[in-house]
């Protein structure tokens, strides 16, 4: 788990990692680039302004007056750009070492330049000054000399001539014509010095004056305007821009491998987590690989290699509506005893390979091992048509194979019992019962209609005993000891009927009272009981007490079965105490009465059975002129438990006291109850304390 | 190839020239600046505590009521000592192309220092300085609130120098002609076009009319020169460079006497007569001086808003 998070970290952040290294990449070179741009733009822009200044130069050397501020806004213009591209960050950059220096180059030149323009400018001024004034003293001298005389006239010629070829010189930048005026120049001041007017003399001198400040200056002049204009800090930025651009693709080609190292780091590192990936899921592999083993060895029947019940369990949960049909080998119980189990565990791999090729594929349908020899086909339900097809399919099937164990060829068949309903396996296993009982089916689909099926077979079979019992004598009575409370011996026992069954076994009425009913037999139970009865009673002189039901006294012919038995026995008819079930049976109160009536004049007593059971009717009880009342025993059972209930028993015995009839209490099972019907003041008590039912009457006391 | 790009050059000049720009630029009514750090400047500026001696601040010599200028021939420091020349203007100083007579210092903050440290002048070192601003509840809160940290020399140096910049007067008579919100009398009109004709603009022009080059005292008939005057050559030792200044601007002229690096022309009248003589040779006549003096008046300018009490 531990090694699971640091890895999923691992991925996570190279995954980021990675991220951000495209982003930085992405942002550096866009930065890069954008910076060289700029910086390339500048340069240029450089360039222009460099121009931009020779021109305003020219202007300022041109116009007679000028202003000087645009010539220092360029030169500032121009300085501040060379000083804010050599702070530029960018360039600070190892790369530009070459830029930077190229850049410190220009700079250094610019400077050189700038102070070159500043003694232009000053030189410039007084040049200006000279040409404006020339003319200015020229035109004065009009005034001053006298055009008539000679010399004065040639005055004002020479003066004229000098500012025409000074004009000339000063526009076309030559020099050489001021040669020309060199002659007209000494020629002047040969006139000035042989002058005495002071204000003529002055007006020579200042011109002369100006001449010779031109001539002086001129030279400097032509000099600095042609460094100017030519000046080489144009190649020292074309320089650096050259270089720059050289830099700056070595910069950028830089960074992009850089980048490319990142990505190749990052690319490394992707790897490096997908064999860890890879590896753990190896791992993980290998671990599910164990896991299934181990889940399907819990899963799996070893000795067919099919998955085993609880696999089937397992699977049943998550169908949507399963079927179920359960082979099962007939006779494999024989087979395993008659081969031995070695035989029998190959007769079921074999079983099991064939079924598993036999089942029919569209079934879609998973094969379990249910058990011993019951194979179960588990599958989606569709349709009984489909089941039904199945099976038919699977039966076919199996007949044409054969299984042959070490040379032995078994013929076995299977029979099968399939079901779609609730309770699967119980369902299917049922019908599978219903499959064997039968000697013709090979197959049965469960239904409602087995369950009743199953106890009709049930009762049959009750019913055949029965006949066979009562043809044979196999009807007998066990005797039950009846205690009177009082004294504690014994009064009477009471006739129990029992069947003999096969092998000695003694059944007791669930088993066979229910047949007898339907079939109308229960009058020749109670005949035979009371029979043997009376036989075994003329041989003591103990009392006995023998059930008989409504029904039976309803039957014309058992009721005449009884009397006749009776009467043969009229020296003992009188210790026979008969029991009526006091029940909605009774139809006819008058016959009953009659019949009462009849074995009284017998000898017999009457006594009503399980009274407080429900259906009890005090004045019916009454009518019938009982000498006995046998309290329920299922009120018995449970009177010292509920208060109610011995009340109601209190109640019952009140009323037999009041109507001058004896009371008995059944199912007396425990001394808790014996006592508490003694203090009630039942009569008698019968029960697995007093005695349990036995096949001869034996007196014995209780405890 | 060079002759054909002058012949264009020239052909291009010609046809700007069809356009006559004036030299004269006028003063912008309202430059930038910061303030609050120009508030404090003011009160350095005018502080005396910034000489050695408590008797000598930057307004001495700069006096507001003298167009920031120094009525006095030449400076007069500490202990009562004399400098070697007339004290510029201060006002509109900012667009002078560099500072002092020689130009020695590249801007204000630069100039600032000089007469700081002049042992002749206000004689401090940058210690003294430091000392005594820390020294002061006021400066150090001033200080502390501009920038950010305790009074040092070059922040007060910086602050000096926005102030300076403040110092601008704008819309003078002559500005507002330029910018045709305003005409000059016939004499003003008459005195600018000699001005152009006779060659001053050469030197005076531009923004400051003035200031923004330099120039020889004397190109026709010299000027007398002695080692201690501030001319280019104290600086650079070019012979050539003897009695080269500056050309100080003219704005304000009319309130600035005395005038030239020496202070030797007590009235304007001297001063363009010295100027004709010993740059152009030639005597000026008195009716072309009395329109020059008309238009020298019209350059001057408001005084600085900064100054102005109910501002």
């Amino acid at each position: 788990m531990k090694w699971l998070i640091l890895k999923t970290a691992a991925a996570i952040f190279a995954a980021l990692f990675g991220i951000g290294i495209i982003l930085y990449q992405q942002n550096s070179l866009k930065e890069s680039f954008m910076a060289t741009q700029k910086i390339g733009n500048s340069f240029r822009s450089l360039d222009t302004e460099f121009i931009e200044l020779q021109r305003v130069v020219l202007q300022a050397s041109y116009f007679p007056y000028f202003d000087n501020d645009k010539v220092l806004t360029q030169i500032k213009k121009i300085r501040s750009r060379i000083e804010a591209l050599s702070k530029d960050p960018h360039l600070q950059k190892s790369s530009f070492i070459k830029t930077r220096r190229d850049l410190e180059e220009a700079s250094k030149r610019f400077e050189r330049f700038a102070k070159t323009v500043y003694d232009f400018l000053t030189l410039n001024a007084s040049l200006k000054n000279s040409a404006i004034y020339l003319p200015t003293l020229a035109m004065k001298a009009y005034d001053i000399f006298d055009t008539k005389s000679a010399t004065d006239r040639r005055v004002i010629i020479l003066l004229s001539k000098i500012n025409a070829i000074l004009f000339m010189a000063k526009n076309a930048l030559d020099e050489s014509l001021l040669k020309e005026i060199e002659k007209y120049k000494t020629e002047l001041q040969r006139i000035k010095d042989g002058l005495s007017e002071k204000k003529r003399i002055r007006l020579l001198q200042t011109s002369l004056g100006h001449l010779e400040l031109f001539f002086d200056n001129f030279p400097t002049f032509h000099i600095y305007l042609d460094t100017i204009q030519s000046d080489d800090f144009q190649h020292e930025i074309e320089k650096t821009i050259k270089d720059f651009s050289i830099e700056s693709k070595k910069d950028l080609s830089d960074i992009n491998s850089i980048g490319e190292l990142f990505l190749t780091l990052y690319l490394i590192s992707i790897l490096v987590v997908i064999y860890f990936i890879f590896r753990f899921e190896k791992e993980n592999i290998k671990l599910k690989k164990a896991t299934d083993q181990l889940k399907k060895s819990l899963t799996t029947d070893h000795l067919t290699g099919l998955e085993n019940r609880r696999a089937y369990v397992a699977a049943k949960r998550r169908m949507y509506h399963p079927a179920l049909i359960v082979v099962n080998i007939d006779r494999f119980k024989h087979i395993n005893e008659f081969y031995g189990s070695k035989v029998g565990d190959m007769v079921l791999r074999q079983s099991a390979q064939i079924l598993k090729e036999i089942v029919p594929k569209p079934l879609e349908a998973n094969l379990y091992r249910l058990g011993g020899d019951d194979f179960g086909i588990l599958y989606e339900f569709k349709s009984k048509e489909r089941t039904e097809a199945a099976i038919k399919e699977i039966i076919k099937s199996f007949g044409k194979k054969v299984i042959n164990v070490d040379g032995i060829v078994i013929d076995i068949s299977i029979s099968i019992g399939a079901s779609y309903a609730n309770k699967l396996l119980e369902t299917a296993d049922m019908a599978l019962k219903h499959t064997k009982a039968s000697k013709r089916r090979r197959y049965t689909i469960y239904d409602r209609s087995i369950d009743t099926s199953r106890q009709i077979s049930k009762n049959i079979r009750a019913l055949k005993h029965l006949k066979r019992a009562i043809a044979n004598d196999d009807i007998i009575p066990y005797f039950q000891p009846i205690v009177e409370i009082e004294s504690g011996s014994v009064a009477k026992y009471e006739a129990l009927a029992r069947m003999r069954g096969e092998n000695g076994t003694v059944l007791e009425p669930p088993y066979f009272l229910d047949a007898a009913r339907e079939a109308k037999l229960s009058g020749e139970i109670t005949a035979a009981i009371l029979r043997e009865t009376l036989d075994i009673a003329e041989e003591s002189n103990t009392l006995f007490s023998v059930n008989i039901s409504a029904g039976d006294i309803m039957n014309p012919h058992d009721r005449n079965t009884i009397l006749e038995l009776l009467r043969n026995h009229e020296a003992c008819a009188k210790r026979v105490v008969f029991e009526i079930v006091e029940s909605e049976e009774i139809e006819d109160y008058e016959l009953l009465a009659k019949f009462i009536k009849s074995i009284r004049e017998l000898g017999c007593k009457v006594a009503i059975d399980d009274f407080g059971s429900g259906y009890s009717n005090f004045e019916k009880l009454l009518q019938l002129r009982a000498d006995i009342l046998k309290i329920d025993g299922s009120l018995v059972r449970e009177i010292d438990r509920a208060e109610h209930i011995e009340l109601v028993v209190r109640t019952i015995v009140d009323f037999a006291k009041a109507a001058g009839l004896k009371t008995v209490a059944e199912y007396v099972h425990s001394e808790a109850v014996f006592e508490k019907i003694k203090d009630i003041g039942v009569d008698f008590a019968q029960g697995y304390l007093l005695g349990k039912p036995e096949p001869k009457p034996e007196p014995r006391n209780r405890r | 190839m060079k002759a054909l790009a002058y012949f264009f050059t020239t052909l291009f000049l010609f046809s700007v020239t069809a356009a006559a720009t004036e030299p004269i630029k006028p003063i912008p009514r309202t430059i930038s600046y910061d303030r609050e750090k120009a508030e404090l400047g003011m009160v350095l500026f005018m502080d005396p505590k910034l000489s050695s001696d408590g008797t000598v601040a930057c307004v001495s010599c700069h006096s507001f009521e003298h167009g920031g200028a120094d009525p006095r021939p030449v400076s007069i420091g500490t202990h009562g000592k004399r400098g070697n020349a007339n004290a510029p203007t201060v006002y509109n100083s900012y667009f002078n192309f560099r500072q002092f007579w020689n130009g020695r210092a590249k801007d204000l903050k630069e100039q600032a220092k000089g007469p700081l440290h002049n042992p002749v002048e206000m004689g401090m070192v940058t210690e003294d300085i430091e000392r005594y601003l820390k020294s002061s509840e006021y400066y150090n809160e001033k200080f502390r609130k501009i920038y950010k940290k305790s009074p040092t020399h070059d922040d007060a140096l910086d602050a000096i120098a926005e102030f300076e910049k403040a110092l601008f007067t704008p819309n003078s008579k002559f500005d507002r002609y330029l910018r045709k919100e305003t005409n000059l009398t016939a004499a003003e009109k008459r005195g600018y076009m000699l001005f152009k004709t006779l060659g001053c603009a050469t030197c005076h022009n531009g923004i400051n009319v003035g200031g923004n080059s330099f120039q020889k005292m004397g190109l026709i008939f010299p000027y007398p020169w002695n080692e201690k005057v501030p001319d280019r050559y104290s600086l650079t030792q070019a012979p050539s460079d003897k009695n080269v200044y500056k050309v100080p601007t003219l704005r304000n002229i009319a309130l600035t006497a005395p005038y030239f690096h020496d202070g030797s022309a007590p009235t304007l009248e001297i001063a363009l007569k010295k100027m004709a003589y010993h740059n152009l040779g030639f005597d000026l006549l008195d009716e072309e001086i009395e329109p020059l003096v008309a238009f020298l008046k019209s350059l001057t300018g408001e005084s600085p808003s900064i100054l102005k009490k109910d501002r």
